[in-house]
């Protein structure tokens, strides 16, 4: 849904890295040269990103 | 108080049925009281 | 003891701990992590919340974005003049208001004190057309130990590398091919390791080796920290404050004898 704030593991902050690196992603990037240059170290914090479903949008109500 | 899941008015609970007094649409929505919340941050 | 940093910037810091034991070290890390103290959301009042997320996920989400601290100014709340009620110096309320169709960023988050203000950049609901959201906030200093909300900085130390080549060395080169980070260099008739920090003490050169002519050890008195700070404090400023807190309890220790 949206992007954990933290790490679940470390705890270290990963969510305001998440929209550059989905950006450029898109853009046909390769994710560990991404999370490279985003200084995203770790295995746990780069799964993270890696791992993130985006389906806010599904959860607004389609109601009147 | 309730909202109308199709026509999206507010009507109030009939007597017999679980009906939209407008649409007669079934399904009624309870909206969110006008309530100050206090929640924890954890 | 010595101290030597290697490099610091306002969110990471490599430091070299010199002449000192791995007690003294995990000691350093575990107060880094849990003891100092920083601010983060501990309560939201919720005027209005159209959004598609509930009102507790809503406030675990902003209790997780950092505020950049100033300890100078705020009492943790337990030690405050007021007594832990809550007051204008142990509390900062930020507020909130917004609505769709757009999301919510923790910039949005007002602060008062233009010193102390929650992290830019971090993403915490999209709201749809015509969904409002209305809330105040209040942090407060707390300590890792407690909650993780509060952790000042992610760290981790390793046992510094020293790598030895032997007079039997041949400089035929398989431990320069075989360094998954490249410090190995060839040197004349002999090789040499370069930037030992960076070695991550595989023993792949020890392996491939034909002579034995290189001997790997990792030093139980030096060590090198990596301090990746949350954003509430400078990484530097986290060790300080460990190193505070350490001699805080070593006093009240003390005083109990």
């Amino acid at each position: 849904m949206l992007i954990p704030v933290r790490c679940f593991s470390c705890g270290a902050v990963v969510a305001d890295k998440y929209e550059e690196f989905r950006r450029r992603v898109e853009q046909k990037e390769n994710p560990k040269e991404v999370l490279d240059s985003l200084g995203v170290e770790r295995y746990c914090c780069r799964r993270m990103l890696l791992s993130q479903g985006e389906f806010m949008e599904s959860m607004h109500a389609k109601g009147p | 108080m309730y909202v109308c899941g199709a026509c999206g008015r507010e009507v109030e609970l009939e007597e017999q049925h679980v009906r939209c007094a407008f649409c007669g649409y079934r399904v009624l929505y309870k909206p969110r009281p006008k309530v100050v919340k206090r929640v924890k941050a954890r | 003891m010595e101290l030597k940093v290697l490099s610091a910037d306002d969110r990471r810091a490599r430091v070299v701990l010199s002449d000192s034991s791995p007690a003294y070290a995990n000691a350093l890390r575990r107060a880094m992590i849990a003891e100092v103290p920083t601010l983060a959301i501990e309560d939201v009042i919720i005027y209005e919340n159209t959004s598609p997320l509930y009102d507790e996920i809503l406030a675990h989400r902003l209790g997780l974005v950092p505020i950049r601290t100033d300890l100078s100014r705020l009492n943790l709340r337990e030690e405050c003049s007021c007594g832990g009620e809550g007051c204008a110096s142990c509390t900062l309320t930020l507020s909130l208001e917004a609505e769709g169709e757009r999301m919510v960023y923790s910039h949005d988050l007002r602060s008062p004190d233009p010193e102390m203000t929650p992290m830019p950049g971090i993403p915490i609901v999209k709201l749809a057309e015509g969904q409002r959201l209305k809330l105040e906030a209040e942090a407060v200093l707390g300590r890792g130990r407690e909650h993780a909300k509060w952790q000042a900085a992610v760290v981790g130390y390793k046992y510094y590398p020293e790598v030895e080549v032997l007079e039997s060395c041949t400089a035929c080169g398989d431990c320069v091919e075989v360094c998954p980070r490249g410090i190995m260099k060839l040197d004349g008739s002999r090789a040499r390791a370069e930037e030992v920090e960076r070695c991550i003490l595989c023993r792949a050169c020890v392996q491939e080796c034909r002579e034995n002519a290189i001997e790997l050890r990792a030093s139980d008195s030096r060590f090198i920290f990596t301090i990746e700070s949350t954003g509430a404090l400078p990484p530097l400023e986290v060790l300080r404050q460990a190193c505070r807190c350490i001699s805080k309890k070593a006093e009240r220790m003390i005083a109990l004898l």
